[in-house]
């Protein structure tokens, strides 16, 4: 069988990332047009999050070895950053004048940017291809 | 504006639960995705005009069109990567998700236009 298992779900995730993505970069623009000296360590996360998040949308919905690892590194990541954000933000309030998108463990996003990366890596896991000998 | 957020946050939802239910992709499903894109338009329409007329936004006018132009894009997306996969189980949920993200972001436009302070 060469269908990937669970593609039809993988096609939610792609859309639940490529929305992410877009509220990230979005975001991210807007903050660095106006406010970058405001806040630069924060409006720079924004955009770190915002192209990995792209990179995840694109990586996810190909086919192929290759893009598969690159999915995983960029939910891992994503995983990593929201987790570490998270906790500063709350520890370090000081280092993030402003809002980022993993602040608080992505409260300002109905904590979707915390959830995500763990249904990604189920997802990855869940669809790899069985090799039958 | 608040009401256009309300009403398609019910219509994603319903979109949603009938996506979770799996349903397959039917024109209920595009009808839902089609209004949410044409008040979307009406919405494009009335903040050129606004402004125009002396009624413009309190809050942030770059946000706020970063947000209207992103949401214009989420439909017809939405639309075409759950057709493309029309047969599938998911497809459905797909645009209840884009219908639901649109919701939020008017709500968001909402604030930015008429509370929030620039």
């Amino acid at each position: 069988m060469s269908e990937r298992k669970h593609a039809g779900i993988g096609r939610v995730l792609v859309a639940v990332y490529a929305v992410l993505a877009m509220a990230a970069t979005g975001r991210s623009f807007v903050q660095i047009v106006h406010r970058f000296d405001e806040a630069p360590l924060a409006y720079s996360l924004s955009a770190v999050a915002a192209v990995v998040y792209l990179v995840a949308t694109v990586a996810l919905a190909m086919r192929g070895d290759a893009s598969r690892t690159v999915a995983l590194a960029a939910v891992c990541f994503e995983l990593v950053g929201v987790l570490v954000v998270g906790t500063l933000s709350l520890v370090a309030p000081e280092l993030f004048a402003h809002d980022t998108v993993w602040s608080r463990f992505g409260m300002g996003y109905l904590f979707i940017p915390a959830v995500l990366p763990f249904l990604g890596l189920w997802w990855l896991r869940a669809s790899r291809e069985r090799v039958t000998a | 504006m608040l009401a256009q957020a309300s009403a398609l946050g019910l219509i994603g939802a319903a979109v949603a639960v009938v996506g979770l239910a799996r349903r397959p992709f039917n024109d209920w499903v595009f009808a839902g995705a089609a209004i949410a894109m044409l008040t979307l338009i009406v919405q494009t329409v009335a903040s050129i005009i606004a402004p125009l007329a002396g009624a413009g936004p309190t809050g942030d006018l770059l946000e706020y069109w970063t947000y209207l132009i992103s949401a214009l894009m989420i439909p017809p997306a939405a639309v075409l990567w759950a057709l493309v996969d029309k047969k599938g189980e998911w497809a459905t949920l797909v645009v209840g998700v884009g219908i639901l993200a649109v919701a939020v972001m008017v709500y968001r436009m909402h604030q930015i236009w008429f509370v929030q302070v620039a």
